[in-house]
């Protein structure tokens, strides 16, 4: 009986040793991640555009949505061609509202939200760039970027 | 005596006195007939209207050249033309960015240059491209 129980460890684990061998020889599976864009300003904001870089180069789009603002009616320009390659290590967002001023964010607002899966073992290393932000005249003004990144499905 | 008379002297005398006959029918042109001649022809040319023909090759050279400086101009003007960069940079800014084709879009809502709708979107995907060159970012 003793010896039934000690073949039965035995076996179950071996069984964990392959299954934990398996999940460390595949790395390439990948982690998804939620990657949302934040824009903050002073003044309203009418139109932003923004890069953001995975320095490691191991990031695959595979989705991307619209921000929080309701008069940023339509998901943000970018590159569509982002989502057919299978790693990119940059992404491009734009976009703009013709709102009027006294409807446009203000403050920090959430613009974008980028759905990312990240290959290797190490984590990803992103960056943004603020490449333009303009008021609703059209004149560029100032304006802090930042972002949050949570685990994805 | 030379080897031809050597070689007559073996042949028929019939055929001797022909042949010697043959040669002595050949032509002889006096250089009179050949004055005569000449005279006659450029009498002949002198009355043709050869006037069109230098005219025509007065001006042929200048205007191919023209016509070849003209050629190259344009194909120089439609290879290196206006700057992309310098088209579509709608507010001035030095750059082309997401401005530009918003600066488009405020145009259009205020129906000031009737800007289509399809320029703006262009304008605004172009500037998202990853490759500059190219413009597949277009849905």
């Amino acid at each position: 009986m003793i010896a039934g129980f000690r073949k039965l460890a035995k076996a179950l684990a071996a069984l964990c040793a392959l299954a934990a061998l398996s999940l460390a020889a595949q790395p390439e599976a990948g982690q998804f991640a939620i990657v949302d864009v934040f824009v903050a300003s002073t003044e309203p904001v009418a139109a932003w555009q923004i890069e953001l870089r995975e320095r490691r180069g191991a990031m695959q789009v595979v989705g991307i949505e619209r921000g929080d603002d309701p008069t940023f009616r339509d998901p943000p320009f970018f590159d569509r061609v982002v989502l057919e390659r299978g790693v990119t290590e940059r992404l491009v967002l734009a976009s703009f509202s013709l709102s009027d001023a006294a409807q446009l964010p203000r403050g920090r607002v959430r613009v974008a939200r980028v759905h990312v899966r990240t290959t290797g073992a190490a984590t990803a290393d992103y960056e943004l760039r603020l490449v333009a932000v303009g008021a609703a005249d059209g004149r560029p003004i100032d304006a802090e970027l930042s972002f949050e990144t949570q685990a994805g499905r | 005596m030379d080897d031809n008379d050597q070689e007559l002297e073996t042949l028929p005398p019939a055929l001797v006195s022909r042949l010697k006959a043959h040669d002595r029918a050949q032509p002889i042109v006096d250089p009179r007939t050949d004055r005569a001649v000449l005279d006659a022809a450029r009498a002949y040319f002198a009355e043709r209207p050869v006037a069109a023909a230098p005219y025509r090759r007065r001006f042929a050279m200048p205007l191919g050249a023209a016509a070849a400086v003209l050629l190259a101009a344009v194909i120089v003007v439609q290879s290196f033309g206006p700057e992309p960069v310098a088209r579509d940079d709608i507010d001035g800014s030095g750059r082309v960015d997401i401005l530009d084709a918003f600066a488009l879009a405020r145009a259009a809502r205020d129906d000031a240059s009737g800007v289509a709708a399809a320029r703006i979107e262009e304008l605004g995907y172009r500037v998202v491209a990853l490759d500059a060159q190219r413009t597949r970012g277009l849905p």
